[in-house]
Order: C-alpha cells, then structure tokens, then sequence
C-alpha cells in the first residue's frame, strides 16, 4: 500500500516538475526580441554650446534582463562615448560649437545588442554671436617677476581687434573698476559679472593670467585665458593656453631661435586670439559616419584616449573611489591649491590648469574661479592645510555653489627653467555627497624625463609640463576604464 | 630524584620562555606589532603633521604627503584630508601635533572619528657628500596609534638612499630625492600590511 503510494506520489511530482519547466521553455522562447524603438532629444537644433543642456532619451524593449544604453557623440569623424549603463537617459551639454550626430546602442543581459542610426546633424552654434561685446580685463600677473603689462595688455587688444571682436574700450573698463572697486582680476563673481553687463553692454568677460615671463636666457611667456558670459551667473564659455619658449624649436644652426620677447610675446597672443576665434566663429566641417558596428566601437575610443595621454606624466600613484560615476555629469569647484613652493603664485597657476582640463572634459562642469573664490571669501574659509569636511559642506551645499566635487592640492615644486622644468603637486577631490576624498593623486615630472636622444621629446616650459600631469590625472578621474 | 632535579630547571626555563612569548607583541626586523589588536578592523586613519628633524622646512609635508597618498591608493584604509586633520588638531588646541598626548588623541578621535592616528619623525631628508660622491638620503619613522586607549599598535622605520660601495668606487649622483621618497614609504607601506 505504502508502495503504490509512493509510486503514485513521485509519478505526480515528476509531472509537476515537467509542468513547471515546460512554460518557462515557453517563455525563454517567446523573449521578444531586442528592440530599439525610438532615440529623441527634448530640444531641437540648432543649440548654443556650453550654455544649453539637452536631454536624449532612448527607448529599447524586449530582450533579456536589464537593458543597458550606450550614448555615442560624433563629431568631425571622431566618436566619443558620452555615457553607459543602465540609463536610457542622456543630459548633454555640448562644449563646442559644430555639427554632431547622436547614436545609442542597447544591449541586454544576454549580451545581445542594437544601435541606432547616427541622428541626423545637430547643430551647435557658439554661445555668442559675432556682434557679441566682450570686455577683457586687466591680464593678472602671477609670472612671480615684472612683466611688462600694459604691452601685453596692448597686443590682446590689438589681436582681438584685428580678428574683428567687438571689445569694451579699456577707458570704459578702467571707469568701471575705480567704481566697483574692482581690484582682483583673476576672476569675477556674480555682482560684478551682472554690473558690467548692465553697465557696459559687455556680452561676456577675458579674463587672462600670465603665467610666466623670461625677458633673455631664453625668453619664455605662458598665458591662460578664458571667455565668461557675463550677467548674474557666470558661465565659463571657452578657455585654453599657451606656453612657449625661444629655444624649444632651433631648427637648423639656431636659425629658429628666437630671442626677441616680443616676437614671442606676439606669438603667443596670436595663438590663444586665434584660438577665441576659431571657437566663435569656426564653421565645423559637416560629420560623416559610417553606420556600421566598428565604427562605433567604444573600446578602440577609450583606448586611443589613453594612449594619447603619455604614461611619462601620468601619476606615480593615485586612488579613485567606486563613487565617482564617470557616467555622471559631475560640477566641479577647483579651490586654489596651497603652495608650499618657492615659485610665487604656484598655487594659483596648478588651480587655473585644472579648470582648463575639466572644463575640456566632457563630463564636468566647472565653476567660475571667481565665483569660487567669492564663496571662500563670505565664509571666511581659512584652509591653511586644505580644505575641512566643513569646508566641502559649506561649498557643496545647495545654498552656495551646489557643486558635487571639490578639488584642492598641494604644490611642492614649480621650476620654469628651459633646461629641465620640474613640477611636483598633489591634488585630491572630495564629494560632497559622501564627505569623502574620492580621488587622490601625486606626480612629479620633469622635462628631461624619458629624454634619450638629441632632446627628443623634451619640454621646455613648466606649463607644458603642467599641461601634461593636469590632463593626465583629469583622465584618470573621468576615464571609464582605467589603466 | 636525581633525574627530577635536572628536569626542574628545564621545565622553568619553557615556563618562562612560553610567558615571555605571552606578551603578545611583535618585534621584527625594526617592526612593531601589537598581536592583540586586530588591523583588519581599521577602517579611518588620520595622518598627523610629521616631526622634521632636517634642515629643510618642508621636509616633513612632503614626506607626509607622499605617505597620505599611498597609503590611500592601497585602498586598505580610509585617510582623512589633510585638511581636515588640521581643523581637527586645532579644534584640540594640540600644542604639538607631531607628539600628541594620550588625551589629547582621545579628544581628536571624538572630533574627527578615527580608529587610529599616524606620527611620524622624518630624520634625514637632505643630500650627502662622500668624496666625489653625492646621494640623496632619507630616514623616517612611523607610529600608529589606536585612539580608545591611547597604545601604540605599530611602529617602524626606513632609511634609504646614501652612498653605495659603487658611487664610492666610480663616483655617481644617486637617485633623485623623489625615487628615494617613494622607496622609503613604499617599505614602510610594505612593513604595515606583512
């Protein structure tokens, strides 16, 4: 009896377990298949670059599991992974003025996948126009020696002019100073950012630093600048460099050199205007992909990123917490870094080299210097070994700057000898979010470093230097895969 | 009974031994472990001004600064910002930062929740001349202190760099102070996590 009832009660079991196998083969094979349904932006082109953000949302169904999306920018042939992960969401906000086309690649659990075709061409014009006014501030001098400014200042003026901007006269910029009493212009804050619009009519703001200046033995200049719209919130429009030295590139007999600091001095004004003007006024050239899967391969494009950033200047060592999202639009406040250097302003000048690289990086946002320094002011923030968790909280908080990164550090050395310039810094970034350091690197770097052979490779100023490790651990902070 | 008097002081000296090996502490090779405390369950660390025994000023920020970041980049334990070891420290009205009191540890740990504390003493940070001969040297040593009661749990040191018997014999310049740096902490790091 106990017999058959058993018999009886596997025999049922084994039909249940055959009944309950039997739909879930059903189901994994009626698994619709992986769709990509539609990719939208919620504004149309053309758009302004840096002051507009556009939100590209993809709509993928079917396949297995979760669904992951792939956004690709293209632009002048080449193409960039913007984002990746499970957010079919994309917020752009373009930083250069061209014609780009948007594609998005879904791909399921099972490792099935499905692009898109590249979009049609999105317009992204400069965020001024050619009538705009621009109002260029005195240059801030943070050379550490006497430069003569008034010539520099001189040749900005009559580069610009040349190149057909529309510039505040420098009486009407002197007059608005004494008034507002404005004697720092490394940067510009909220107040006098809306009065000199009110006042003048100025479109937006240059705000330049020299960097460094050698008059003989070799003669040397560095330069920064960069473009911010004026009006109640400043915005950083375009910014970049420049450094030269006379001897960098002799040529044969010496026949290059040159020794005149103003012929180098033209130079460098010639390359940071012509720069400014190849950002407003530069039509892109039309983009033209192929839509096919190699072309769009994200590793190649990753990878390529890496090999461009010279292993030589990357960080001896450095630590990136799982918190940082490089998917993640992240705004960023660069606080001056503490010099403990012999070099006067070193500090400064590291600070205003990492603005440049993030505001370059595709995923940051970077505050106004001016406005970050307006902040530490009000809150009297003293930070003589860096900032406090206090410190970041203040910053980060919603009724201050409302940024997700703060970045400081420490400058040891900074040594702008033709010869063999040498820069040793640490830097280190918090997350508000969390009060944690959520990057940390230190690199030192000479000229001479990896130089073998007849001065190939060599680097004759410390901004070059600078512009080398600064970009190389901004890479590190934002790359996807690191190396 | 003869036997038995012969095994007495043997079976004493074992005691004795196996009480001294009963101290639970470690000292190796210019190490020192507390066996009792359990380094696993370390989680934050504050990284204290370092003494500087050198002539150079900023010796012993350097140095501290290169520890701090590797000492993060082995992703074994959190390191405060310098920044906020500082507020720390002042909160504390610590006179000298570098040899903090048991007390004076306590209230930094309620003020900046740390599992330990780091000190340290650079004593040779500078460029050495022997003949013909010149080597960056550096000599520093490292405590670690646990913050509820104040004990040192580990202690060690590095010197690196001089003049080698080669430099002696064909002369030469050494290695840069950088290389010598991250050599010394790079050993110390090492003597923390065996």
């Amino acid at each position: 009896m106990n017999c058959s009832t058993n018999f009886s009660s596997k025999a049922l079991l084994l039909l249940g377990l055959m009944l309950a196998v039997l739909p879930a083969c059903a189901l994994v094979q009626q698994q619709p298949a992986l769709r990509l349904n539609s990719l939208d932006s919620d504004k149309v082109g053309p758009q302004q670059a840096v002051l507009t953000s556009i939100r590209w949302t993809a709509d993928g169904s079917g396949g297995s599991g979760e669904l992951s999306y792939k956004f690709f920018i293209g632009r002048d042939s080449a193409i960039t992974l913007a984002q990746e992960g499970p957010d079919p969401v994309w917020e752009w906000i373009p930083k250069k003025p061209g014609k780009y086309r948007i594609k998005v690649e879904v791909s399921d659990a099972r490792g099935d996948s499905t692009a898109s075709r590249w979009s049609p061409e999105y317009i992204i014009t400069a965020p001024l126009g050619g009538e705009s006014l621009i109002a260029v501030l005195p240059i801030d001098n943070l050379s550490g020696t006497s430069a003569p400014m008034s010539e520099l200042a001189e040749s900005f003026h009559a580069g610009l002019a040349s190149k057909g901007f529309h510039l505040v006269t420098p009486e009407a910029i002197e007059q608005f100073r004494k008034k507002h009493r404005m004697r720092y212009t490394g940067g510009v804050n909220s107040h006098l950012s809306r009065a000199i619009r009110e006042e003048t009519g100025a479109d937006a703001l240059l705000i330049t630093a020299l960097e460094a200046y050698h008059e003989r033995n070799p003669v040397q200049i560095s330069l920064i600048a960069r473009l911010v719209s004026s009006g109640s919130e400043p915005e950083i429009l375009w910014m970049d460099s420049v450094g030269l030295s006379g001897d960098e590139s002799p040529g044969l007999l010496g026949l290059n050199l040159i020794t005149d600091p103003e012929a180098l001095r033209e130079k460098a004004v010639g390359q940071l205007t012509g720069s400014l003007f190849a950002f407003l006024h530069s039509a892109a050239p039309s983009s033209d992909f192929e839509d096919s899967a190699e072309s769009a391969e994200p590793a190649s494009q990753e990878r390529a990123s890496h090999v461009h950033r010279k292993s030589k200047y990357m960080p001896y060592d450095y630590f990136r917490s799982q918190i940082i999202d490089p998917n993640k639009k992240h705004r960023v406040a660069v606080i001056p870094m503490l010099n403990l250097a012999v070099r006067k302003n070193a500090g400064k000048i590291v600070s205003l080299h990492y603005v440049k690289e993030l505001f370059n990086a595709t995923n940051f946002k970077v505050v106004e210097p001016g406005l970050v320094r307006e902040e530490l002011l009000r809150f009297r923030a003293i930070m003589p070994a860096g900032p406090s968790l206090a410190v970041a909280d203040l910053i980060t908080s919603q009724g201050s700057l409302a940024v997700d990164l703060v970045l400081s550090g420490k400058v040891f050395d900074y040594q702008n000898i033709s010869t063999n310039p040498k820069v040793d810094f640490s830097m280190q970034v918090i997350e508000g979010q969390s009060r944690e350091v959520v990057f940390g690197a230190r690199t030192f770097s000479t000229g001479n470093k990896g130089v073998y052979f007849f001065d190939f490779g060599k680097v004759y100023t410390a901004h070059k230097l600078l512009e080398e490790m600064t970009g190389s651990t901004t890479y590190l902070l934002s790359s996807r895969t690191l190396p | 009974m003869k036997k038995k008097i012969t095994v007495l002081p043997l079976l004493l000296i074992c005691a004795f031994l196996a009480l001294v090996q009963g101290c639970a502490q470690k000292t190796s090779g210019g190490v020192f472990f507390n066996e009792m405390v359990d380094f696993a369950s370390i989680q934050t660390v504050a990284v204290m001004p370092f003494e500087n025994l050198t002539d150079n000023e900023d010796a012993a920020e350097r140095v501290r600064d290169v520890f701090m970041g590797m000492l993060l980049a082995t992703e074994a334990v959190y390191v405060l910002p310098p920044g906020e070891v500082f507020r720390g420290i002042s909160r504390v009205g610590m006179l000298n930062p570098a040899a903090p009191s048991t007390d004076e540890i306590k209230s930094l740990a309620g003020i900046l929740s740390v599992d330990v504390v780091i000190t340290g003493v650079l004593r040779e940070y500078q460029l050495v001349r022997a003949g013909a001969s010149t080597a960056n040297i550096i000599s520093v040593s490292l405590q670690m202190i646990e913050t509820q009661t104040g004990t040192i749990i580990w202690s060690a040191s590095s010197t690196k760099g001089g003049i080698t018997l080669t430099d002696r014999m064909f002369g030469g310049g050494g290695r840069p102070m950088n290389d010598v740096t991250l050599e010394s902490v790079d050993e110390l790091l090492n003597k923390l996590f065996q």
